[in-house]
């Protein structure tokens, strides 16, 4: 239950920040996007029975705010989550280098699973093709953006308020 | 170890100590507030500066104000004062000017078209890149209602796309799943208004929408106005679009083609207005 509270938190300052300061930055056609790293970051290190919820309303929330049709973040946020528990067991991601591979694959996959859901629904062909040709700038951008957010999101889901307020200079001995 | 070695042992540990200092202070700085060592020395600095401004202050004001121009020192703080305070008072006038410049542009949309308008302020963007939109602080509580065409000063910005109680999607013009029936205002040729944000062959930023389906007959040239032709449905006729560059041949070549740069800048939409048309 904290780590629900505290990604929903996240989750929410994260979408006004996209829609409001950060509409735009770092250009027009490519955007930061702190959900797909903060789901990646759960991919990497929650089980699903933790995991799972927070993404489902990382990806409504997203869904709500963009003019995307509604249900293509939550399908790709859970694409990606699926496939990195996959594949859990077999990467090292605590490396630089396997951490900035996995949240580009991330990204690429985010963008593969929104083009084929425009094309299955019907939307016109130029949007899934803006859609994959942006897709290597943009995963070089969310892995660059990752390499600096999973830390931190590994050191948000550990607070606590007894580690908030514990008095300082306390020593066990 | 001797006193002076002990000294210099020390100096040399502070030299280090001061030259990061001094390097840090030179580096290029973003924030506008001092760093805590420069507020340090500031608060120890600033007393004997203020002692000293003041007496050399006091010996100034003597000669200047009684000795040689008597009044004309304590004038000229007066009146400069008065200008400065003036000119905060300029700027924010010119606010407030453009803001209802802005409003009066809308307000005229709702005197030709006879209906009722809501204006409403655009409060975020669309977060992903690939779809172009804004949300808006009103929605169905007042009135606002799906496929309702939305204005800006300039031009059309688009229509409802989403709508909640209290705030509403407004599909803008260039988003790749916007359409509009259009035509260019002299010629009356017809087309098919789409959002075209992926290929823009003007500058960058610069957002486009593009004229499809023109027959290759039509009579359209560069600079050409484009307007409404409200046989959609959704949009009221005459509303002005945009205007027409670069015409080429479809794919195909059965139609022609022209990119529209649209009146409004959707990157500084501040106020737009909704026409309520059921």
């Amino acid at each position: 239950m904290r780590l629900f509270i505290l990604y929903i938190i996240y989750g929410i300052i994260a979408v006004v920040l996209e829609s409001t300061w950060l509409s735009g930055i770092p250009t027009a056609k490519y955007q930061f996007d702190f959900l797909l790293i903060a789901v990646a970051y759960l991919g990497f290190s929650q089980e699903w029975r933790h995991a799972v919820p927070i993404i489902v309303i990382f990806g409504i929330l997203y869904d709500t705010v963009s003019a995307g049709p509604f249900g293509t973040a939550v399908c790709s946020y859970l694409a990606i989550y699926t496939l990195l528990r996959l594949v859990i067991t077999k990467i090292a991601y605590q490396s630089l280098v396997s951490r900035f591979a996995w949240v580009a694959i991330a990204s690429v996959v985010d963008k593969a699973v929104m083009a084929f859901l425009l094309l299955m629904w019907g939307y016109p062909t130029n949007i899934a093709e803006l859609v994959i040709t942006r897709a290597p700038l943009q995963a070089l951008l969310d892995a660059g953006l990752g390499l600096i957010l999973v830390p931190i999101l590994g050191w948000y889901a550990g607070l606590r308020w007894s580690t908030m307020f514990r008095p300082k200079g306390l020593v066990m001995r | 170890m001797s006193f002076s070695s002990h000294k210099k042992s020390k100096l040399r540990l502070l030299l280090p100590v001061v030259l990061i200092l001094l390097f840090l202070s030179l580096m290029p700085r973003a924030q506008k507030r001092m760093m805590w060592y420069e507020q340090m020395l500031s608060n120890i600095v600033a007393p004997f500066q203020w002692v000293f401004s003041s007496v050399g202050d006091g010996f100034t004001g003597a000669w200047d104000g009684y000795i040689s121009l008597v009044g004309t020192n304590r004038e000229n703080k007066e009146l400069k004062l008065e200008n400065a305070r003036l000119q905060g008072k300029l700027a924010r006038t010119a606010e407030v000017k453009s803001e209802n410049e802005r409003l009066r542009n809308l307000m005229g949309y709702s005197d030709v078209f006879s209906v009722e308008t809501a204006v409403t302020r655009v409060v975020a963007s669309d977060p992903r890149a690939e779809f172009k939109s804004v949300m808006i602080d009103k929605g169905k509580s007042d009135g606002i209602k799906l496929y309702m065409p939305v204005v800006g000063p300039k031009g059309l910005v688009g229509r409802i796309g989403r709508v909640t109680n209290g705030s509403a999607q407004v599909l803008l013009l260039n988003d790749p799943n916007s359409a509009v029936d259009a035509m260019v205002q002299r010629s009356r040729a017809r087309g098919l208004l789409v959002g075209a944000s992926a290929r823009t062959k003007l500058k960058t930023g610069y957002f486009l929408t593009r004229l499809e389906y023109l027959r290759r007959v039509s009579d359209i040239h560069d600079n050409d106005v484009v307007v409404t032709s409200g046989l959609d449905g959704v949009f009221p006729p005459g509303l002005p679009v945009g205007t027409v560059h670069n015409i080429t041949k479809s794919q195909d070549g059965i139609f022609k083609e022209a990119e529209v740069v649209p009146f409004e800048n959707f990157q500084e939409l501040q106020e737009v207005m909704v026409l309520l048309y059921n």
